[in-house]
């Protein structure tokens, strides 16, 4: 079968609503004939149509899901539900509507319901804990000893989940405001508020990174 | 629009930190083994195929069960016509009678210990070899038979099924029960044999 899906994923440099640029993908673009033609044939129990979806989103959902969980085992999980989902689901897709948000919004559902499943809590409890009684000293000295990205993704993945997927879906995706808001059924203003908070976390915790304390990237 | 204060270092890392990565090549392995089957259409032949198997089988078995039926009514109506000098073991004590029963047969009568003043027991003929037994007795002054076979495995217990006039049948506990008389209008009166008044 024709597969021309990858044409909608080729990332390219946009403007978001706050006018900064970031890598951003295609999540608004409108489908082309071939590609409605693959997402009807999945619609209609194609396998062949349903592995050419799965080869073209396969990286983002996973990176998404990573990104979020902070873990390769829960990421994988994820994954999985989110493709298990889009098969059984794919009914539910209108045409005219972005795939990409749709699926996107698969891929956080499946990354909130696994938090749900309350088998990650740690993030949460980690943040709280370090907001408390953990002395700073204690975390730059962690920090200090990881790889940076490590630390960026440790720190990130402490985040609470609304701040987090914001953050994932921004610097994972390079999604803009406006899209992130159509994903998560939220007002743009919420995406910025949620941003911002988190921003103010994460310049918090990371901190040492600016002071060329933590790593080559300082 | 929505004024952001993030610092470039900050934008920057997180940008390096929580890149893009390659899924693992088992992922696919991981939904091909949770996949479910995709909606498809339904195979309207196949359904009309197997409503028409079902329906077959059901009326196979229905017919099975209404000639096993068949045959003890058959044998009832016979022996209601027959003398009653051909019966092998006259008796009139229903304990006797029961244990005769359960030795020649291995079927369990469930025969009152006491008969009721109506019921005058005559004795039991085995049918078909060791198939079953008729019991030949009087309700009233009417000669009245019940004929007990065992039920097939598939045979719950079921209620009465009137036969033809005068003869009633069901399956109670295994084994089948088959209940003659001369007038249906005694057969309440021969349920005493094993009922109470």
């Amino acid at each position: 079968m024709p597969f021309k899906l990858m044409n909608n994923l080729s990332s390219k440099t946009g403007k978001d609503s706050k006018g900064s640029s970031v890598p951003t993908d295609s999540i608004g673009m409108v489908l082309d004939a071939n590609d409605r033609e693959v997402i009807e044939a999945c619609r209609q129990g194609d396998a062949d149509a349903f592995r050419a979806l799965f080869e073209a989103y396969k990286d983002r959902v996973y990176s998404i899901a990573l990104r979020y969980s902070g873990n390769p085992a829960a990421a994988m999980d994820i994954a999985q539900d989110t493709f298990l989902k889009l098969l059984s689901r794919i009914g539910d897709y209108r045409s005219e509507a972005s795939f990409d948000s749709w699926l996107y919004r698969l891929v956080v559902n499946s990354c909130i319901d696994d938090q749900r499943r309350g088998r990650r809590m740690t993030p949460f409890l980690d943040g709280l804990l370090d907001a408390v009684c953990a002395p700073a000293e204690s975390v730059l000295h962690r920090l200090m000893r990881a790889e940076t990205a490590q630390s960026v993704q440790d720190v990130v993945a402490r985040l609470a989940p609304e701040h987090r997927i914001v953050i994932v879906l921004r610097y994972t995706e390079g999604l803009s405001y406006d899209e992130i808001a159509k994903i998560l059924g939220c007002s743009p203003g919420t995406v910025a508020s949620r941003l911002n908070r988190a921003h103010k976390i994460l310049e918090r915790r990371l901190s040492h990174l600016r002071n060329g304390e933590g790593g080559p990237h300082a | 629009m929505h004024k952001q204060e993030t610092h470039p270092w900050l934008e920057s890392e997180l940008q390096r930190g929580l890149r893009p990565v390659t899924a693992p090549p088992e992922l696919w392995d991981r939904v091909k083994t949770g996949q479910v089957a995709p909606p498809r259409k339904t195979n309207q032949k196949l359904v009309w195929a197997t409503a028409a198997t079902v329906v077959l089988i059901a009326v196979g078995l229905s017919s099975v069960y209404r000639q096993s039926f068949a045959g003890d009514e058959a044998a009832a109506l016979q022996a209601l016509a027959a003398d009653s000098q051909r019966i092998a073991f006259h008796c009139q004590n229903p304990a006797e009678l029961r244990a005769w029963v359960r030795a020649k047969t291995g079927l369990d009568l469930p025969l009152r210990a006491q008969s009721s003043p109506s019921i005058e027991l005559i004795g039991a003929q085995m049918i078909d070899g060791s198939r079953g037994v008729e019991v030949a007795y009087r309700a009233g002054n009417r000669d009245a038979v019940l004929v007990v076979s065992r039920a097939d495995a598939w045979s719950g217990n079921r209620p009465h099924t009137r036969g033809s006039g005068n003869v009633s049948s069901w399956v109670m506990d295994g084994q089948r029960y088959t209940l003659a008389s001369n007038d249906p209008a005694d057969l309440q009166l021969a349920c005493k044999l094993c009922h109470l008044d």
